[in-house]
């Protein structure tokens, strides 16, 4: 069993500092470590801990606790949620989204099930692109979210716009891994857009998604993802583990939240093996599988039930 | 496949570059044509997979809808999947191209009786020259393009913008490497370079012929591939033609501009 520092009690700088200074006692080079060596040797859980846990951050939680952590961290943001993506990535993330849809390029009439998605970025961007490319009122998106709040904030956000909420827009609480509400082989396209990182059981909500779309339907995530660079990787360590945590306490005054949300990212599977959990679900992929962003700092993955 | 590394030989390059290309014996067409025909039998083997048949099914819809969106959605169509299936074609046209453009370079090693993993170890061509290999590569590959000759030049035209740069170069240099490899070449010297960079210039001056030609069968086309490889008996022949291509390129792309204007 490794010892970890408890990230929620240590601030991220004590924890770089004692880490990087045990890694010194230990006679590493700690001049150019690996990405994330440092942190990772004190904080990460090997894999022989005991089974039925799983990861919070860096934190080894009961698989039954990470739901009602989660949650916690997203009742706590869900207000300052858009700001906060801002000021993180600078304003990336809206590139990140366009691209994303554009990547979906949905035809007239497409039925979307957007989970996780939250403050409706994803589904606003659809139904933008709806509009725009096939001046098409007929597209439908149903939005499932497992926090309320979020929900919420996302039908606000539908309320000052012209889609009709009756016609056009669902949206609805739900859980990403169990689906019930929704029928099989009913959508065209399901998308997840930085939400699948947060859930307990990543491979039974690609299952999930699988079940619930048509045949020759479309699977799309967008996520976090791994940085391979190592050029750029260092800085975005830096970048996570320092500026965030600290934009979080100054915008949405909640440090933890956004310590939870850098640590998730690097629990997170790589880009090769989250397309081999897509596959495994049953899903045709073309070509890798999925196409990184900004360095991998995100990366789409896309799948076809074919 | 081994790549070799080239060394900077200059005796090479003083002994001029293209000794293998020069015709040994006169040309024997028919027996070109035999072996064409003998090997030209489909050998299909593994069922194809969803995503490959949406493409090839696309690709016979080129034709009629072009190098674009719609003939993936067409596909789509016509094979009972729903239109957000097009997606399968990530980047659109550039990727139908690709496709068509991999699976023409395979085909042709398939009628050449190459297997791309191993070595050449072609018993019927052996008494062939190395010219007339290539000859017989080229002739092979460029009757693939024929069902979309009309549509050719299009995609040479999506080919030719500096975004597809990567597309067009990584596709004309398996082409080549693959032809020369069949015909035999084992260099490992700045030859190496020059006969790739040769046979790209002549193979896609040869395909810009072919989209004008209106003869039968295209006679014109193989007889204009004929005189090219006869002509390539020095550098200055192999620049004209590399520069023919990257003119028609630019000219392409400034078509292509216009257009859109």
């Amino acid at each position: 069993m490794i010892t970890w520092i408890n990230a929620t009690t240590h601030p991220p700088l004590g924890q770089l500092m004692c880490a990087s200074l045990a890694a010194l006692e230990a006679g590493k080079h700690f001049l150019l470590p690996m990405r994330g060596q440092a942190m990772r040797q004190y904080t990460m859980p090997s894999d022989q801990d005991p089974p039925k846990t799983t990861h919070f951050g860096f934190r080894e939680v009961a698989e039954t606790e990470k739901e009602r952590l989660v949650g916690q961290v997203f009742s706590n943001v869900a207000s300052k949620y858009d700001i906060m993506n801002d000021a993180m990535s600078a304003g990336v993330h809206r590139l990140w989204k366009d691209r994303f849809i554009r990547q979906l390029a949905p035809p007239p009439g497409t039925k979307l099930l957007d989970v996780a998605g939250g403050t409706g970025d994803i589904a606003m961007r659809f139904l933008n692109y709806c509009r725009n490319a096939h001046h098409d009122h007929t597209a439908h998106v149903h939005l499932v979210d497992i926090n309320p709040e979020m929900v919420n904030v996302g039908r606000q956000r539908f309320h000052n716009t012209v889609y009709d909420l009756k016609s056009q827009v669902d949206l609805s609480v739900g859980n990403a891994e169990d689906l019930a509400d929704i029928p099989s082989d009913s959508k065209d396209a399901y998308t997840i857009a930085f939400g699948i990182r947060n859930c307990t059981h990543v491979d039974r909500v690609v299952r999930e998604a699988y079940r619930v779309l048509k045949p020759g339907g479309r699977f799309m995530c967008l996520e976090f993802s791994r940085v391979e660079n190592p050029l750029i990787a260092p800085l975005y360590d830096l970048y996570s583990f320092e500026v965030i945590p600290a934009i979080g306490q100054v915008i949405a005054s909640d440090r933890e939240s956004y310590q939870y949300l850098v640590e998730s990212i690097r629990r997170f599977p790589s880009q090769d093996q989250f397309a081999d959990i897509i596959r495994g679900a049953g899903f045709s992929v073309v070509g890798k599988g999925y196409e990184n962003l900004t360095f991998g700092i995100a990366a789409i993955h896309s799948g076809f039930k074919l | 496949m081994l790549r070799p590394m080239p060394s900077l030989c200059v005796q090479t390059l003083r002994n001029g570059l293209y000794p293998c290309l020069r015709r040994s014996t006169p040309l024997n067409t028919a027996r070109l044509q035999r072996h064409l025909a003998s090997t030209a039998k489909p050998t299909e083997s593994a069922p194809l997979s969803p995503v490959d048949r949406i493409m090839q099914t696309a690709l016979t819809l080129v034709p009629e809808y072009g190098w674009t969106r719609q003939a993936v959605e067409e596909a789509v169509k016509r094979l009972g999947y729903p239109p957000i299936t097009h997606g399968v074609c990530t980047n659109g046209p550039v990727d139908l191209i690709d496709y068509f453009l991999t699976q023409s370079r395979l085909r042709m090693l398939q009628l050449l009786n190459v297997d791309p993993s191993q070595a050449i170890a072609e018993k019927p061509l052996q008494s062939l020259s190395t010219r007339d290999k290539i000859y017989l590569a080229c002739k092979a590959r460029l009757q693939l393009t024929m069902p979309v000759v009309d549509r050719w030049q299009e995609a040479a035209a999506i080919l030719a913008q500096p975004s597809n740069l990567p597309v067009a170069t990584k596709q004309l240099y398996a082409l080549t490497d693959d032809i020369m490899y069949y015909a035999g070449d084992r260099s490992a010297d700045m030859q190496w370079y020059s006969k790739r960079a040769g046979l790209a210039g002549i193979y896609t001056t040869t395909e810009v012929y072919m989209t004008e030609d209106r003869t039968p069968q295209h006679e014109a086309t193989f007889e204009f591939l004929n005189r090219q490889l006869d002509d390539v008996e020095s550098v200055q022949s192999m620049l004209s033609s590399v520069k023919l291509m990257s003119s028609f390129a630019a000219r392409s792309a400034f078509n292509v501009l216009v257009s859109t204007i």
